[in-house]
């Protein structure tokens, strides 16, 4: 197990090395570069000396490749250069975002889990039943429903109808816990929807199998009631691949969260990422796509590491994911 | 020695299990009556498809619904008739009263969850002892069942036994208990024939010693021959004859059975001499032959078998048989 977890972080550095490169490169093959782009906005900057000398401050006319060494140096000390738009510190810019997004995040889990585990669950024990049909056909609602279109219809309802929860915004944690969480509960809600429609779709198919396993007539005869036979011998094994969509979900965090972030006005990271690319904004694109990289190679980690704790047979393997 | 004036221990009437299939009706189990008395060990033989499983696991109502269904017919239980009893009855008699152990060891236990869990379950289910008692019992059972350093078997997961040791671990959990009846449904068919032989000398000794009863459902006849005391032969979800192991031996009197036994090697006779298969492919259970199920393979037909099916007739003393020819 310790050689295995070992083998998987060193692979996860190798990618994460050969992901810097391309992160790099791909900054530098947009066309423009961010001096010119803030020349758009910029009178003073009309000057072709101010220009080349503003380029030579930033390193930007040195090759490439030196320029990616300086870069990565840098970055790994925790200098991730300033921002380009707004000359923040793009750490500080980083890490002052992160929070919201991970709330974000753990809030449409919330969603998605405490939806989507029970309809799944119910689809999957009345399978074939017109409960099973009516819950079927609502979960691939909530997987197609587009967000913007489910986000307004919720504003209009939940802000402007029913004038319950603020239609945009967010408040701190720290600054009064009950906003906080009522910021949050409209964005959270439409972000989880999609997940949630994807767990009973596939919390209904896991369990389904498994619940045709042998070792679940075997419970039965043992004289097992249904609810334990659920929760004892069919739970674990049917997690396995529910556990598999959460980490794909994470994985998906910064870049599913842009739209809501942006409909709800929620400084988060998505919206950091995609205003960065706009305004050719390279230290904080970089960053961004860098800590995306990262964050998904940690939760393949932790998801791998997971699959051994739910099932023994890999703890011994030791080999998964190859 | 096994008291037949007695109430038996369990009475199957003419019961009937049919799955409801897109294609159509099968009749998997068509009208079965046997009686088994405590402590007796009743053989369940024929080929695949007969409805030999099937039978078994609607005594215990294991039949998945849908498609399945027990559509008629009483399995009477020490007085009671299962089939009427609520779900929440139900679930007090399996694993309980009746234990039943499968064939296929290697996905008949659960792989997440450890040998020692997987055996105690029914005792602290059924038996309301606490935990620390169920593990001493529990080690102690798999003792009994030799399985090799029980105590540290305990903590062991399912992969990594091998399928000699999980057979032994479900008959453990089959005895866990200590069982009016089990049923054994082709316990062995998927181990080799050393470890055969060990396990069904363990099930017969352990069942002797607790005085249960065993249903061993088998599509081997040698072992039918050693273990049990009476046997059934069923073909397309009927039983073609139903007779104590020697007098199915010493003189079968439904073709099929003869066809059975001459098609299974033997020590005793001429090993040049060939075996004589039984002609012709199971039938299929969706389009059953009318008459006689047998007769498109039967050796012995006449044209009545074309038409008419043949009920169970007693031929001697505990010797019945379903059919229209008289065959020796």
């Amino acid at each position: 197990m310790k050689s295995f977890i070992i083998n998987r972080i060193a692979y996860a550095l190798l990618i994460l090395f050969f992901v810097t490169i391309l992160v790099f490169s791909l900054a530098r093959l947009l066309p423009g570069d961010p001096i010119q782009a803030a020349a758009m906005f910029n009178a003073d900057l009309s000057n072709q000396e101010i220009v080349s000398e503003l380029r030579a401050r930033y390193g930007l006319d040195k090759p490439i490749y030196i320029q990616y060494v300086i870069w990565l140096k840098d970055f790994i000390q925790g200098d991730w250069g300033t921002s380009l738009g707004s000359g923040e510190d793009v750490l500080e810019m980083f890490f002052r975002r992160l929070p919201i997004t991970l709330e974000l995040f753990a809030g449409s889990v919330f969603w998605s889990l405490i939806i989507g585990l029970p309809l799944g669950v119910i689809s999957a024990v009345k399978r074939n039943s017109w409960l099973d049909a009516i819950l079927t056909t609502t979960s691939i609602f909530g997987v197609s429903i587009p967000v913007f279109w489910e986000g307004i219809i919720l504003i209009y309802l939940f802000a402007v109808i029913f004038p319950i929860l603020p239609p945009s915004g967010y408040v701190p944690f720290a600054e009064s816990p009950i906003d906080n969480i009522l910021s949050v509960i409209l964005p959270t809600f439409v972000m989880g929807t999609h997940g949630a429609g994807l767990f009973a779709r596939y919390v209904r198919s896991s369990l389904l199998e498994v619940l045709g396993q042998d070792y679940i007539r075997t419970a039965r005869a043992k004289g097992l009631r249904e609810k334990s036979i659920l929760l004892v011998h069919a739970a674990k094994p049917a997690m396995i691949p529910v556990v598999t969509i959460i980490g794909l979900a994470w994985g998906y965090v910064v870049s599913g969260s842009f739209l809501v972030e942006y409909m709800f006005a929620i400084p988060g990271l998505g919206r950091m990422g995609v205003d960065a690319v706009f305004a050719r904004d390279f230290p904080v694109i970089q960053a961004t796509l860098v800590m995306v990289t990262v964050n998904i190679l940690l939760v393949n980690l932790a998801v791998d590491l997971l699959y051994g704790y739910l099932d023994p047979r890999v703890r011994v393997r030791g080999n998964l994911g190859q | 020695m096994i008291d037949r004036t007695m109430t038996p221990l369990l009475e199957v009437r003419n019961l009937q299990t049919h799955f409801f299939t897109d294609q159509g009706i099968i009749r998997a189990v068509n009208g079965i009556s046997y009686d088994l008395h405590e402590g007796e060990t009743l053989g369940i033989v024929g080929e695949s498809g007969c409805g030999k499983s099937i039978s078994a696991f609607s005594i215990l109502r294991l039949i998945p619904n849908p498609p399945g269904k027990i559509v008629n017919g009483e399995v009477i239980f020490e007085g009671t008739d299962l089939l009427q009893l609520s779900d929440r009855e139900m679930c007090a008699v399996r694993g309980n009263k009746i234990a039943m152990i499968f064939q296929e060891p290697m996905t008949s236990l659960n792989p997440v969850l450890t040998i020692g869990h997987q055996v105690m379950e029914p005792m602290v289910l059924h038996q309301k002892i606490g935990k620390k008692q169920a593990i001493q019992e529990s080690i102690q059972l798999l003792s009994k069942v030799q399985l090799s350093e029980p105590e540290a078997r305990m903590n062991s997961f399912p992969h990594q036994l091998s399928g000699g040791m999980r057979q032994r671990v479900m008959i453990a959990m089959g005895m866990s208990c200590k069982p009016k009846l089990i049923i054994a449904d082709e316990p062995t068919t998927a181990l080799d024939v050393t470890i055969q032989a060990q396990l069904l000398e363990l099930m017969k000794g352990l069942t002797r010693d607790i005085g249960t009863a065993l249903i061993l459902i088998t599509h081997n006849l040698g072992i039918v021959a050693r273990y049990a005391d009476r046997v059934l032969v069923m073909y397309a979800g009927r039983i073609v004859e139903k007779a104590t192991a020697k007098k199915l031996y010493s003189s079968p009197s439904h073709p099929y059975t003869i066809g059975l036994l001459a098609s299974v090697p033997r020590l005793d006779q001429d090993l040049k001499k060939s075996l004589s298969p039984i002609e012709g492919q199971p039938p299929d259970l969706l389009n059953l032959p009318k008459g006689c199920a047998f007769h498109p393979r039967c050796r012995y037909r006449i044209p009545k078998c074309f038409t008419q099916s043949p009920e169970l007739e007693q031929i001697s003393d505990n010797h019945e048989k379903a059919c229209w020819v008289d065959v020796h």
